[in-house]
């Protein structure tokens, strides 16, 4: 009975005494071993299950045996071939080498040389194997991701891990890194993924409504709960609540939140019972957690309860070519709701790219390429398309451009004190000018500073408070 | 190898030998030379493995003469072929 199980060796001989030999020689291994003395008929046996192993004659009656060989060889068949060669062919054998051969024997050779041979070509065969499984292990993009980079590799298997657990996932990671891909790829992939994801950002909802947010009301509860409302707690019943810049939360509220975590009961603003519900939590920050917690800013007791699967994504200029991955498929998409012709960088926009260190990550590459596409025209992109911001790099890689030097050091000279504006002032007038330039588009203006869109909006706030 | 595999063996490689001198003879009497040259490659192997040192001097010989496509030599010596063949298989025979 033939175990499927056990590695595959083809025998290619046509000397009817020679190949019984053989066959003797191999009684003890544990392998599936077929025997043929035709060239065609084995050529029909490789192309309908390629063995692990060819033991291939080159004398064959029908053809001649380089030619198996050379149909293995150019159609990347997955098998190992040890030629049998006579002595005084050795020439042949060299040359059969040259078509990926792995090894050759001589005849008359003993039972131990073959199955030294066969075992080493065996070896051989199931390390071929555990590379094509690696190989496909390695992903160029996992639900919202795109990157094949060893990071996010490992990212991938983090989040292949934890996607079954209802244990808390906390995610850092500069913005722009993909915090909520993340945490939607968590989701996806867990149990629950029938059930609502939603998301909520800590810092884009004022401090005093973010209770009735996560919690709901009851009608009355503050002055414009006309109704009651479900909170995002119970609307993620079930299933995932993702809660984004959560060192932005007010210190009252995560006392609440803590409680929430631990008993999975929630109250309504201005109700007066509680319900349970069945959630998952995942939570993100771009800031340093424990910094949070040191300076008092963020309950140690509920970052214990929260920290319980670490996840960080590296920023973009940490994952290697997963740039012009990225950019690349950015193009295609692009291109095609633009219609243009796009079809990718040259190479020295590819090398601008990968040089340049990406502030604001993906999510400023996605801006870039849109800015490019929307606003340009032809085939390839090329470095005068390119938006300011990275222009900017292409100017400072020139190292002896003497224009540059001499703007510098006049701009140096020309400051005086009385020009010097307070800190809070620059950087309003920086935001101020992004936001003109991406005309109103607070997203756009956020990926060219490197900072998220509700730091803008939070530093907006801030303004309208000291005005 | 297995005791009781080897008689088997044997068994072939004397009825195999006997058709492939048979198969000689013809390709010398029809003066085919690319019958001889195939079966001599096979032959040569077999009488190497079977430890008929002998009979694998002379049939590496004539494959050499085959592979330096000299005909006529090829086929003169290939005539000593059966008689020293003859002598493998009474030897074996026993």
């Amino acid at each position: 009975m033939v175990e499927t199980s056990l590695p595959s060796v083809l025998l290619i001989e046509d000397s009817p005494t020679l190949s019984l030999l053989y066959q003797d020689y191999l009684r003890h291994e544990k392998i599936n071993l077929q025997l043929v003395a035709e060239g065609s008929k084995a050529l029909e046996i490789i192309d309908q299950k390629t063995p692990d192993v060819v033991l291939l004659d080159l004398n064959l009656p029908d053809m001649d045996g380089i030619n198996i060989l050379k149909h293995i060889y150019e159609n990347k068949l997955p098998c190992s071939v040890v030629i049998i060669t006579a002595y005084g062919s050795v020439n042949v054998a060299v040359d059969a080498m040259r078509y990926g051969a792995f090894d050759f024997i001589e005849k008359p050779f003993t039972g131990k040389r073959l199955l030294v041979t066969l075992r080493n070509a065996l070896d051989r065969r199931s390390l071929q194997h555990e590379i094509e499984q690696l190989r496909q292990d390695f992903r160029n993009s996992y639900h919202g991701f795109i990157g094949a980079s060893l990071t996010m590799q490992s990212v991938y298997r983090i989040i292949d891990s934890a996607a079954s657990s209802k244990a808390t996932v906390f995610i850092t990671g500069e913005s722009g890194t993909g915090k909520e891909v993340c945490a939607e790829a968590i989701h996806q992939q867990s149990p629950r993924n029938k059930k609502p994801f939603i998301a909520l950002n800590c810092a884009a909802i004022p401090h005093d409504l973010m209770e009735s947010e996560i919690f709901g009301h009851v009608k009355g509860a503050f002055t414009g709960a006309s109704s009651d409302r479900k909170g995002a707690a119970a609307q993620a019943d079930g299933g995932t609540l993702f809660l984004d810049e959560i060192c932005e939360m007010d210190i009252d509220l995560q006392s609440k939140l803590l409680r929430f975590i631990q008993t999975g009961k929630i109250q309504k603003v201005g109700g007066s019972t509680t319900e349970s519900v069945d959630l998952r939590f995942i939570c993100a920050t771009n800031r340093n957690p424990l910094e949070e917690v040191s300076a008092g800013r963020f309950r140690e007791d509920l970052y214990y309860r929260l920290h319980v699967i670490p996840i960080h994504l590296p920023a973009l200029r940490e994952r290697g070519s997963d740039v012009l991955l990225i950019a690349n498929k950015f193009l295609t998409e692009y291109s095609a709701e633009e219609h243009k012709d796009f079809i990718g960088l040259s190479p020295e926009c590819e090398s601008i790219f990968s040089n340049y260190t990406w502030p604001g990550n993906v999510r400023e590459l996605q801006n870039v390429m849109r800015n490019i596409v929307v606003l340009n025209n032809g085939k390839q992109i090329q470095p005068d398309m390119l938006p300011q911001s990275l222009k900017a790099v292409v100017t400072k890689t020139v190292k002896t451009s003497p224009s540059i030097t001499h703007s510098t050091i006049n701009s140096q000279k020309s400051t005086e004190p009385q020009e010097i504006l307070p800190l809070w002032q620059v950087e309003k007038e920086a935001i101020e000018r992004a936001i003109a330039y991406c005309h109103d588009n607070i997203p756009n203006a956020a990926a060219l500073l490197g900072i998220s869109p509700s730091t803008i909006y939070r530093k907006m706030q801030n303004w309208n408070q000291k005005q | 190898m297995s005791e009781d595999f080897y008689p088997e063996l044997l068994k072939i490689f004397l009825s195999q030998g006997n058709q492939r001198v048979a198969i000689i003879e013809r390709a010398i009497m029809e003066n085919d030379f690319a019958t001889l040259k195939n079966e001599i490659h096979s032959f040569k192997s077999e009488s190497a493995t079977f430890g008929a040192m002998q009979l694998h001097e002379l049939i590496s010989r004539i494959n050499s003469l085959c592979h330096q496509e000299e005909k006529e030599q090829a086929f003169i010596e290939a005539q000593a072929i059966k008689e020293s063949w003859q002598l493998v298989y009474s030897a074996l025979h026993q």
